[in-house]
């Protein structure tokens, strides 16, 4: 056990210096979040006003949250609302950098503490742990947003300094996953990006193009971190929460939070939609309860109302579809194609809000797509970017078909694997963006 | 059960077959650059290791279709090679203009500058080095890139990364042999003007970035008996003169001539001599080409 403790304390430490090697000052806000909901969280024992302390945890919880995030969207909303009745009252902005991964970290210690006040877990102990928890290196940037009861049990547990299978498995989903960061997600980018940053600059057709390419870019971009993160964290011998089941096999919106941000939609399940009652009240308010949880989920994802319009769209279709009884698939093959495809469109126009700058922005660039006086002109993508899109659409389809079994990496012969990994990292090399890229979801 | 060692071993062999085949195909690519007669990298070998031309012309897309060599050859009776690439800016031609001078000095080199590839910050400058990548295994060249990225120096141990997104034409220009839609190196763009690039004219950062201005004082302090002419060709929107300021104190400075066209009449907002907001027509590339020349001779260049 003392191995142990030197193991988890050199992860930290290891934790914590990549942090800070972005921004010090900043490694001081995770500490303290990390402290903060450790000691709330022990405080709930024998206690009497769990209730105060519960509230008062999550209030300090979200508080850098809410400063560093939402302070000058805050202010700026206000100001705008002010401005209408005539009062001209604003705050001065801040201009301080996001600490990275403040939004993931900061549900994670939530989460923990709303885990320990539901009494579904224990109060940790040992701050150690708990702080390794919050801060483990291959999730802290982008995720996953990882249960504590599924992850403090693995770091307190006496593991084996060196899985094979996990390691092996890891480095997979870690070859994998940065195929679709650098090879799919950043060239994509490339096009999107000059697409959307002068819409007007280009013909209907090519913005309805710019859409489509922008749905594949940020789930190669989310997904493929994701699994780079998971791939990490296994070939250390840990499980993290799995985070995407190709969304866009979706059939339904609802389907579609059950493949996308696995670990962001139980968690907003958990503390947000359960705690309002769920499904368990009158239909109108299951309703209403949908719309929150996705206002939350808007709201999570960026000071902005862009944001919040997707997330409204997002809970919308789920009580359309719950009203007319479409969250499932009771069809034939073509019937869930149909369903498939529809659903992908929806999803895809809610990009458009989550990509553009401002809800004008978004509307105008809606706009384009209808507007018959444009000339139907197709920006040009590369024939080599067409064949990764449709390499990742193949290996998704496979999984679908049969989960867990990538037709080349888990090939029995082992010519087979060994030379799917080469052509997979030759790709890299040679077709991947290798200069300075982020993550999209970094920045929340 | 597998154990650490036998992972160890087994990920040691594969990267070592893998460095194995990062220097064998990545070296043949770059082989193939050096030694592609079409397209673009076909272009690029001829320009920097075989061109005899004494008139060069030097710049990104803008020079690329704004200057008539043919016309240039006519009135300055002297042969010329328009050496415009797209996406070139200063640090690329610079590369190209200093493996150029190794062999020999050509007498004439007009450089086409556009700000955003030439003085300000907008283009990231590791755009200019995808090219450069692959003559970096001349000393200078690569200084030029470990100068602009010092990580450039580490990555370039690697073969593969040199050639990273661009192996796919160099193979093409290297078996195909097709030439470009050019004429001496001049492309001719008969489109008509495409109203729908207008609607937003881009507005950039107005922030020097000194290292493309410091190769351009390089370019000028390593001149030697060329002659250079820095020019600035129409455009359709017109420019920001303060975009210009620190190439005009470099030509002040060095007592070089600056012809600059950026805010003529008679091309400012005329959709008759363009095809795009910032790219001349072949009409218009073939007006500009004469008035060059008579600007040329007004100011006793020639």
């Amino acid at each position: 056990m003392e191995r142990m403790k030197w193991r988890n304390g050199y992860l930290l430490l290891v934790s914590y210096l990549l942090y800070a090697n972005w921004n010090p000052a900043y490694a001081l806000i995770l500490l303290g979040i990390t402290a903060v909901t450790y000691l709330l969280a022990r405080q709930f024992e024998g206690s009497r006003s769990r209730k105060k302390i519960i509230v008062g945890g999550a209030f300090l919880t979200l508080l850098p949250l809410l400063i560093f995030k939402y302070y000058n969207f805050i202010n700026e909303s206000v100001y705008a609302l002010l401005s209408v009745v005539g009062l001209r009252f604003q705050l001065p902005g801040l201009n301080w950098a996001i600490p990275m991964g403040i939004s993931f970290f900061t549900f994670q210690a939530l989460g923990y503490l709303f885990d320990v006040y539901y009494k579904r877990i224990s109060a940790e102990k040992d701050f150690l742990i708990y702080a390794l928890f919050i801060s483990f290196f291959p999730s802290i940037v982008a995720g996953p947003i990882n249960k504590a009861s599924f992850v403090i049990p693995q770091l307190r547990a006496l593991r084996p300094y060196f899985n094979h299978s996990k390691a092996v498995e890891g480095m997979k989903m870690l070859l994998w996953g940065m195929f679709m960061k650098v090879v799919v997600a950043d060239r994509l980018a490339l096009y999107v990006d000059k697409v959307y940053s002068s819409y007007v600059n280009y013909s209907g057709v090519a913005c309805f193009e710019a859409s489509i390419l922008y749905s594949i870019q940020i789930y190669a971009d989310f997904a493929g971190y994701s699994l780079m993160a998971i791939g990490i964290g296994k070939t250390l011998g840990f499980e993290l929460t799995e985070n995407f089941r190709r969304p866009y096999f979706s059939y339904s919106v609802t389907d579609f939070w059950h493949r996308w941000h696995i670990s962001l939609s139980a968690w907003l399940k958990d503390y947000v939609y359960i705690p309002m009652g769920g499904s368990r009240c009158s239909r109108l308010r299951c309703y209403w309860n949908i719309l929150i949880t996705f206002l939350v989920s808007g709201v999570w994802h960026g000071a902005n109302w862009t944001y919040i319009i997707w997330g409204a769209i997002h809970g919308i279709c789920q009580i359309i579809e719950k009203i007319l009884g479409q969250q499932k698939c009771k069809y034939g093959i073509v019937g869930k194609m149909a369903k498939i495809a529809i659903t992908f469109l929806v999803i895809n126009f809610a990009w458009i809000f989550f990509r553009s700058s401002s809800i004008g922005d978004a509307v105008d660039f809606i706009d384009r797509f209808f507007d018959l006086t444009l000339p139907l002109i197709f920006e040009p993508v590369a024939l080599i970017d067409i064949v990764f899109i449709l390499w990742l659409f193949l290996a998704d389809l496979l999984e679908e078909l049969k989960p867990n079994h990538h037709l080349f990496f888990e090939n029995k012969y082992a010519i087979v694997r060994y030379s799917s990994y080469i052509v997979v990292l030759l790709m890299i090399m040679l077709s991947g963006i290798l200069s300075e890229s982020t993550f999209i979801y970094a920045v929340f | 059960m597998p154990s650490f060692r036998s992972f160890v071993a087994k990920s040691l062999i594969f990267l070592v077959s893998f460095a194995f085949l990062d220097i064998v195909l990545g070296k043949s690519i770059i082989w193939m650059s050096l030694n592609a007669k079409g397209g673009d990298y076909g272009k690029c070998r001829y320009v920097c290791f075989e061109s005899e031309e004494q008139c060069l012309v030097f710049g990104s897309s803008r020079a690329h279709c704004h200057y008539n060599p043919h016309i240039l050859s006519d009135s300055l009776k002297l042969s010329c090679f328009n050496c415009g690439r797209d996406g070139a800016g200063i640090i690329q031609n610079y590369g190209k203009i200093r493996l150029v001078e190794k062999r020999r000095k050509p007498k004439i080199i007009i450089y086409d500058v556009f700000p955003i590839v030439d003085i300000l910050t907008h283009c990231d400058n590791h755009r200019d080095l995808d090219l450069l990548r692959l003559y970096s295994d001349n000393d200078e060249i690569r200084n030029i890139v470990c100068q602009v990225d010092s990580d450039e120096k580490f990555k370039m141990y690697s073969n593969l990364y040199r050639v990273n997104g661009k192996y796919h034409n160099i193979i093409k220009d290297f078996i195909l042999r097709k030439p470009l839609n050019e004429s001496n190196g001049f492309f001719a763009n008969n489109s008509k003007f495409d109203s729908l690039k207008i609607n937003k004219i881009p507005q950039y950062k107005l922030e020097i970035d000194s290292i493309k201005v410091s190769y351009l004082r390089k370019m000028v302090a390593e001149r030697r008996e060329t002659n250079i002419i820095f020019v600035i060709s129409p455009i359709w929107y017109g420019m920001n003169s303060k975009e210009l300021n620190p190439l005009r104190q470099l030509c002040k400075e060095n007592n070089l001539p600056l012809i600059d066209f950026s805010s003529d009449p008679k091309y400012l907002h005329h959709d008759e001599y363009f095809y795009d907001g910032a790219h001349l027509n072949a009409k218009g590339a073939d007006e500009f080409t004469k008035d060059l020349i008579c600007e040329l001779r007004k100011k006793d260049l020639f």
